[in-house]
């Protein structure tokens, strides 16, 4: 049933931005041919964060900053906050996090040459290095001794725990109306490093998911450019 | 262009049927093992070779005072996996080697450990001393104090010649 939840939520996203590729025109406006021509700054926030409370029990906002050069390359920087407050019905875990978490990188225009005029929509790849810093509080039912017949159980409270990751994924950016435009990528994840406590690692990673070495995520966002020319 | 564009989403692609793990280390039981190997040194080249005992062997467990068989009457034995006390500090591991008993007084720290919410809650622990009664065993020593889900050798136990 999750999994079907997914597939029609990601179906919903990737279905909106067609109808705008069709009508894909150059907007007439032309830049030189310097690499590092600055045409602007825009900003955005994710969608796919708020939905996703819908699918999972954690939920994140996040909001991006992107230079423009040349209509060819883009700067970016994301900064989000993810919490998670989760009780698992198998084992009776409890688990709770709310941290922020933070995105480099840059993303490389497909469809544009530099120098050409920016397009309406486009194509491109993204690279990312994200790291996030989070605090949890974990509390586990007793676990027994199978030979002595003790009862343990394990309390944490402010469990410190650091998380990095890179990002590659593709993406479309499609342009809405004037300076409004919207955007969708999908994103794999690999883990790059964590820091483990002395009973535990961290299970929910804000801006990462469930922690694992590799994952699958997705942005869906609106973007607005600030008019700079 | 369009190359490097098809590269791309063939990456993409490729990598659908690549990762997502689990991300889990589920262990059967949740229940970590130490690990006792059986040596002694060959008296030609001084050197430690692994050891077979070729009667057999049994090992009991002290728990709670009483004494609790965990490996009976096995043979060709030349390593042993034991189970630690979740709360005890010294467990006391009794081995009969054929009609010879000692014992082994292994000292622990007990750990335990939040693995993940498919795997739950699991207990390691450190080994921070041995000490044996030297009837049969010459001497012991520990070369790898983790105790975990890895199945590494924690233990060398030296059997007199």
């Amino acid at each position: 049933m999750r999994t079907l939840s997914y597939i029609l939520l990601s179906s919903l996203l990737l279905l909106l931005p067609a109808n705008s590729f069709a009508q894909e025109k150059n907007n007439g406006s032309t830049v030189t041919g310097n690499l590092l021509d600055f045409q602007g700054i825009s900003i955005s926030t994710d969608l796919f964060g708020y939905a996703y409370s819908i699918l999972e029990d954690y939920i994140s906002g996040e909001i991006a900053i992107e230079a423009n050069l040349g209509n060819k390359y883009y700067p970016i920087v994301e900064i989000g906050y993810g919490s998670c407050d989760f009780t698992d019905e198998t084992f009776g875990i409890s688990y709770k996090s709310g941290a922020p978490y933070y995105r480099f990188g840059l993303n490389y225009n497909f469809s544009n040459k530099i120098g050409e005029a920016p397009r309406k929509s486009f194509i491109y790849a993204l690279g990312r290095f994200c790291f996030t810093r989070a605090k949890y509080d974990l509390s586990t039912p007793p676990i027994q001794d199978p030979v002595w017949g003790n009862e343990v159980s394990l309390d944490l409270t402010d469990v410190n725990g650091y998380y990095s990751w890179a990002e590659f994924g593709v993406g479309v950016n499609v342009k809405l109306w004037k300076n409004l435009r919207m955007g969708w990528s999908i994103r794999y994840k690999a883990r790059l490093n964590q820091v483990t406590g002395s009973n535990s690692k961290m299970w929910y990673v804000p801006g990462f998911g469930n922690s694992r070495h590799t994952t699958f995520g997705g942005t869906y966002s609106i973007i607005y450019e600030i008019p700079f020319k | 262009m369009k190359k490097f564009i098809y590269i791309t989403f063939a990456f993409l692609f490729s990598t659908l049927f690549s990762g997502c793990d689990n991300g889990g280390d589920c262990n059967i039981n949740n229940v970590s093992y130490y690990r006792i190997g059986f040596y002694n040194i060959d008296p030609e080249t001084g050197k430690e070779v692994k050891y077979t005992f070729p009667e057999t062997v049994n090992v009991s467990l002290v728990v709670n005072g009483q004494d609790s068989t965990i490996v009976n009457n096995i043979t060709e034995a030349t390593d042993l996996a034991l189970p630690m006390s979740y709360t005890n500090e010294c467990d006391t591991v009794i081995i009969e080697f054929g009609t010879i008993p000692d014992s082994l007084y292994v000292e622990h720290t007990n750990i335990p450990f939040f693995i993940s919410m498919d795997c739950g809650t699991g207990m390691y622990h450190m080994i921070t001393d041995i000490k044996q009664t030297g009837n049969l065993i010459d001497s012991v020593a520990v070369i790898y104090p983790q105790v975990n889900f890895d199945a590494h050798e924690n233990i060398k136990l030296y059997i007199a010649q």
